[in-house]
């Protein structure tokens, strides 16, 4: 066993506090009576839980939220799964270029990127407040999906699928045979990093919300402009909760296989 | 005709040409191997007959069809890859029946054929494990069996054995030859292990750079190398470049700078112009003593430069008028001082004339 060294258990204990300390903070206030933010709060209450739902907008921006991530999701693994294939199983002319082209979003900023999708694409071509939503979220969720996917991929050999190819099977046989279960990992893991990139979005949505439609980041945007009690400090944990179920059922569906092997 | 013939096919990767001019043919039931230095493109030529690849030029006839263009998928060939490239995620009985389920085959079908091949294969009661929970080889038998279950009309392998240590080789190719034999499958064996393919094998065919330089049966070749390439490749090492050449009868004369040789003139006599006689190291034989008689034909004189101690026997160097020789001798007699004066001896019967 290696000697345990104090210094770098100082560092770590000091990291942990730096990362999980504002967490807490959050989730200490949200239980506050107070009608202000304050820590630690004098005394506590549920009351701030039940204001969110009895405050409007924020359960119909959840609904909007849940329903642009999942379908945003869908569109960007129907282009973004055929998209990783080829780029990781064929060479062709443009390759390069395209493989680029498909990460970009991640390198423009956002407002830029959701400046320019307004301005030049919804505008122009009058889509909906909807419609616009779910391209731009599409569009951020890509990248990571391609990525993710195309690196399972990486790691599973071509001669396997060629093997399957030798037996008989055609090409679309194969990969659903042979190779979506053995990047089923990598699969799940670029849906859960895309649609929490997308549920948690702000730069893109600003631009794309509107009258009658907007998401719940937008909405709590919105909402601490004008009120300043601790209702986001009790949705924030609420979020909390949302991703930490969707780890825990991740992690009982996969044992966590994707995170701790690769 | 030859069940499977490639008429002048030509391959390439890009502007690369990899095969020019190959010409093969394999009859039914034969185990034909593929044999030749790294890089000379013996997958390519399998995989260009599984389908994998297309000829540029050129055909090629299985049975009598041409399936220049036939999908890899249409071919019903079975592959065995050099690793394997067993399914991860399904268990033995699974990867096996994939090829049968594909073929559409009622359950107990299935499940008969995949018992009986994995009988054949020796795996019979590993029917639940997953390719991870096996040796080498292990997975390498199901591979075999995997290809062979589906009857192909042709069975490829690409190195197969080439990740087993040497004890499981040797008896992985003997079972390999079994199997093929008692199914009567015709198959096409990539190696470059030379005692692999001459072990098993019908033909050998010897590969240098996209061509075919020689096939025949094993100890045709072994005893009978065409041309230059073959004979350095399966273990000539010394060559004499002679001036003329004169046949008598089943005998022919090659005449040097140093004396004259005389050969057997092997079947397939060559063109007048192959003045090149090839030799073994452990087919020379040496004498320190030299008598009147050691000054005639097939004999030369010459002076050791280097000794190496090869286990079962010395190798020596002997630098002779017609340059060096490499001579191999019994370990179990005294080793000979470098610098001692020597005669080396040429059996007639021993020495190859080739390309
Ligand atoms: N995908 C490819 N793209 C370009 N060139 C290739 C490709 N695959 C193989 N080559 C080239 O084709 C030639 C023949 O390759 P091949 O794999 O057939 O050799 P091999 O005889 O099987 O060698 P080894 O014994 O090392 O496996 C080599 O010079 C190799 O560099
Ligand atoms: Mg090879």
């Amino acid at each position: 066993m290696k000697q345990s060294n104090p210094v770098l258990a100082i560092f770590t204990i000091l990291t942990f506090i730096f990362l999980l300390g504002p967490l807490a903070i959050i989730m200490v206030t949200s239980f506050g009576a107070d009608s202000y933010l304050s820590f630690p709060p004098k005394s506590l209450s549920l009351h701030w839980y039940q204001h969110i739902f009895e405050t409007e907008g924020f359960l119909s921006t959840f609904k909007t939220s849940i329903i642009v991530s999942i379908a945003g999701n869908l569109i960007a693994l129907l282009i973004g799964l055929p998209a990783a294939y080829g780029l990781s199983r064929y060479q062709f002319w443009g390759k390069k270029f395209l493989n680029s082209f498909f990460i970009s979003p991640l390198l423009i900023p956002g407002i830029v990127l959701g400046f320019a999708l307004l301005k030049y694409v919804i505008v122009n071509y009058q889509f909906s407040i909807y419609t616009g939503l779910l391209i731009g979220h599409s569009i951020i969720m890509l990248p990571f999906i391609i990525r993710v996917i195309a690196s399972s991929l990486a790691n599973f050999d071509f001669s396997i699928e060629e093997a399957a190819i030798s037996l008989g099977a055609s090409r679309l046989a194969t990969f659903f045979k042979i190779v979506l279960p053995n990047i089923r990992s990598g699969l799940i893991a670029a849906i859960v990093l895309a649609f929490l990139e997308s549920f948690n979005n702000v730069d893109i949505s600003i631009f794309m919300t509107g009258p009658g439609v907007s998401t719940l980041p937008i909405q709590m945007l919105q909402y601490v402009q004008n009120y300043f009690d601790p209702t986001i400090a009790a949705i924030s944990v609420l979020m909390m909760l949302l991703t930490a179920a969707l780890m825990y059922f991740i992690e009982r569906l996969l044992g966590l296989s994707y995170f701790t092997k690769n | 005709m030859s069940l499977l013939s490639l008429n002048h096919v030509s391959v390439g990767y890009g502007q690369n040409t990899i095969l020019k001019d190959l010409n093969l043919n394999v009859e039914k039931g034969e185990l034909v191997s593929l044999l030749g230095p790294s890089g000379c493109g013996k997958t390519t030529t399998l995989r260009l007959i599984a389908g994998f690849l297309q000829a540029k030029t050129g055909q090629f006839l299985f049975n009598n069809k041409n399936y220049t263009r036939v999908p890899i998928n249409k071919r019903h060939f079975g592959f065995v890859f050099q690793n394997y490239a067993l399914f991860p995620h399904l268990t033995i009985f699974d990867n096996v029946a994939f090829g049968l389920r594909l073929r559409k085959m009622d359950k107990k079908t299935i499940e008969k054929k995949v018992r009986d091949i994995l009988q054949i294969v020796n795996l019979n009661g590993f029917e639940k494990r997953f390719p991870a929970e096996l040796s080498g080889g292990q997975r390498q038998r199901v591979a075999i069996a995997r290809a062979l279950v589906i009857e192909p009309d042709l069975l490829l392998f690409d190195e197969p054995l080439s990740n087993l240590d040497a004890n499981l080789r040797i008896a992985m190719r003997e079972e390999i030859r079994r199997i093929q034999q008692e199914l009567g499958i015709t198959a096409i064996y990539v190696s470059h292990d030379q005692e692999e393919c001459f072990s098993i094998s019908d033909k050998v065919a010897i590969l240098n750079h996209g061509m075919i330089e020689q096939i025949d049966q094993p100890k045709a070749i072994y005893q009978y190398p065409k041309t230059e390439f073959v004979a350095q490749f399966i273990g000539f090492k010394n060559f004499i470049t002679c001036t003329k050449r004169d046949i008598h009868g089943n005998e022919a004369v090659f005449s040097t700078t140093h004396g004259k040789f005389r050969t057997k003139m092997s079947p397939g006599t060559k063109s007048e112009t192959s003045l090149k006689l090839a030799i073994r190291p452990e087919d020379i034989e040496l004498y320190t003593d030299i008598h009147s008689d050691t000054t005639g034909e097939n004999f030369l004189t010459g002076q050791i430069q280097l000794s190496t101690f090869l286990g079962k026997s010395y190798q020596y160097k002997v630098l002779t008028p017609l340059g060096v020789f490499h001579v191999n001798c019994s370990s179990e007699t005294q080793p000979l001082a470098v610098g001692t004066t020597i005669n080396l001896f040429f059996p007639m019967d021993k020495l190859v004339n080739v390309d």
